[in-house]
């Protein structure tokens, strides 16, 4: 029911997050109107405070904007969401040659692995 | 008002033991907070306070402004940890039970919940299963529009499935006035839909913060802190 | 509030009861079409259960109005009674007259089933009760009325001591968690001699005393279940 959330971080930063992503990948698109905030909530299955922090997070970083009376809307801003997803694409690649220097994979090897990889699969 | 219960000093003895000890809370409406703590920890005994099932040795506790009594009873919704609706009435019955005693029992909401759980208005109380009388509790509970609730152990010992359905109807019902007051032991489930949290250890407060600060201050999960907290 | 919680007092006695009431009923109409069959013998028969259903009359409503008092406030549907906004005072009132009621209906049916059955036997009884209109004085009306009211005044406050010994030995015996019925047994019988001996020190008439008795009992009750109250 609920989305999935790890231990260790705030949830409505995590919350932010995945709206982010399910933009990224087209699952809410541009200019789209947000459900109200207790329905994201009851969706996500999160306390509705907690939802509005996160959503005041993505307000921050403008990836929405609320209109007073009609609600909360994604922004249409085309360029500065590729910025954003090329921005958190980059975080996770970061995250990720980390994760393969601490088995001994320097930056070169890996190169190399995900090379044979992506060649072999599509 | 912003708070809807203050306590200070809120203590409670049952003969030499001490039940709750100098307890003092300031919680704001429009909240969803989790009462953790072990079994024999001091929750019931701070809930059965609230409700006025107990009356304290010391110390002060109100509700919406209210001392303990006829007029706090009218804004606080209750749901113990046992069924009390085993008796031989029939749920419509039960639901006129409410609506008399209650100006802010909404039946009309009442109606569509059991309708949804498939709970027939003429089906007796006693022919129920444990579950279901449960659920109806739940339902007459939860569609009061009271200022605050009361939940002591509403997910303990329940099905995966009736827990997703408890949390959903706790979150559906969430209202910037009231506040929810969660008593469990359970917390990994339920921590997603907490704002705060009140850690009570043998009768005394251990811990009373948002749950976001705890993860930004300690890194850790509340589960996390709980075990660590508890630890046997 | 007090009239709905008289509704549900009702509610909840009638239905235990009116099994017996009706065999009241039933046995009387047997009886009198035995006798118009002229079965002497069964219509016997009929009148001796006719005694006996109306012993199980007092004793039961006894037993339905003690164990009412006991469920209601003791086992886990005292969770929901004390938390409904009543004052305690209205609890017990409400109990009280209720049971008060159903002591009169009982007495009542009895005097009616039992007279039916004598002018059944005796049609002339009758004809024989005129009301002599013609011979009465103011005086005597005066003199009938006081009469009938001291009679009702006194058996309303014999059958309100008595309930009320009741409803407080109860009380009394859950202060025990452990031995609560010793207890209950204990109390009623104390209570039962303290209330011979206050009768035989103030030395009033029995309207006096019982009323006052009435009060202290009432009081006890009252005050254990508005701060002795330890709900399992």
């Amino acid at each position: 029911m609920a989305w999935d959330f790890t231990k260790d971080r705030p949830i409505y930063t995590q919350i932010a997050e995945q709206i982010k992503n399910q933009i990224f990948v087209g699952k809410r698109n541009l200019g789209d109107r947000l459900p109200p905030v207790r329905d994201l909530a009851i969706e996500a299955g999160v306390n509705p405070n907690t939802m509005q922090r996160a959503l005041a997070q993505l307000e921050q970083e403008e990836i929405i904007y609320a209109e007073r009376t009609n609600g909360r809307f994604i922004t249409e801003d085309k360029t500065m969401l590729d910025k954003q997803k090329k921005e958190t694409a980059r975080l996770q690649m970061n995250d990720f040659l980390e994760k393969m220097a601490a088995i001994g994979y320097d930056r070169k090897a890996t190169l190399q692995l995900l090379t044979t990889l992506t060649k072999d699969g599509e | 008002m912003d708070s809807i219960l203050q306590c200070q000093n809120l203590t409670k003895h049952y003969g030499s033991t001490c039940g709750l000890n100098d307890l003092t809370l300031d919680i704001p409406r429009g909240r969803i907070i989790g009462l953790l703590g072990p079994n024999g920890s001091g929750k019931t005994t701070f809930i059965k306070l609230c409700t006025g099932l107990l009356v304290p040795t010391s110390g002060t506790l109100t509700i919406g402004g209210h001392p303990i009594g006829t007029e706090t009873k009218k804004i606080v919704s209750y749901l113990p940890e046992h069924t009390y609706i085993n008796n031989w009435m029939r749920v419509k019955e039960m639901l006129e039970f409410f609506s008399d005693f209650y100006k802010d029992f909404n039946v009309d909401k009442a109606r569509d919940m059991l309708q949804n759980l498939q709970i027939g208005l003429d089906d007796k109380l006693k022919n129920m299963s444990k579950g279901t009388k449960e659920k109806v509790q739940l339902i007459l509970v939860m569609s009061r529009e009271a200022d605050l609730y009361l939940l002591d152990e509403p997910i303990g010992g329940v099905d995966p499935a009736a827990r997703d359905y408890i949390i959903k109807t706790i979150l559906t019902n969430y209202q910037e006035k009231a506040s929810i007051i969660l008593s469990t032991h359970l917390i990994s489930e339920i921590e997603s839909i907490l704002d705060e949290a009140i850690l009570i250890k043998q009768g005394n407060l251990i811990l009373h913060d948002s749950v976001d600060e705890i993860r930004e201050k300690k890194g850790v999960s509340l589960d996390a802190l709980f075990r660590e907290e508890f630890k046997c | 509030m007090l009239i709905h919680l008289f509704k549900y007092e009702i509610k909840s006695i009638f239905r235990q009861l009116l099994p017996f009431y009706a065999a009241l009923i039933l046995f009387a109409l047997l009886e009198k079409v035995f006798y118009m069959l002229q079965m002497p013998t069964i219509m016997s028969f009929t009148a001796l259960f006719h005694i006996l259903i109306i012993a199980a009359v007092m004793v039961f409503t006894l037993v339905v109005i003690t164990r009412r008092f006991y469920s209601n406030f003791f086992s886990n549907e005292g969770y929901l009674t004390f938390t409904l906004p009543v004052k305690t005072w209205e609890l017990i009132t409400s109990k009280l007259i209720a049971a008060l009621l159903f002591a009169f209906t009982g007495m009542l049916l009895t005097f009616a089933t039992v007279f039916f059955l004598f002018v059944t036997i005796n049609p002339d009884i009758l004809s024989g009760i005129q009301f002599p209109f013609s011979t009465i004085t103011p005086d005597d009306m005066l003199n009938l009325t006081t009469h009938f009211a001291a009679f009702i005044y006194g058996t309303l406050m014999y059958d309100a001591t008595a309930i009320l010994i009741i409803y407080a030995s109860v009380s009394i015996g859950h202060l025990s968690r452990e031995h609560s019925i010793f207890c209950a047994f204990a109390a009623f019988f104390g209570l039962f001699i303290f209330g011979q001996i206050f009768s035989f020190v103030l030395g009033a008439n029995y309207y006096v005393t019982s009323l006052l008795l009435c009060g202290i009992f009432f009081i006890i009750t009252n005050y254990i279940l508005s701060h002795r109250l330890n709900l399992a």
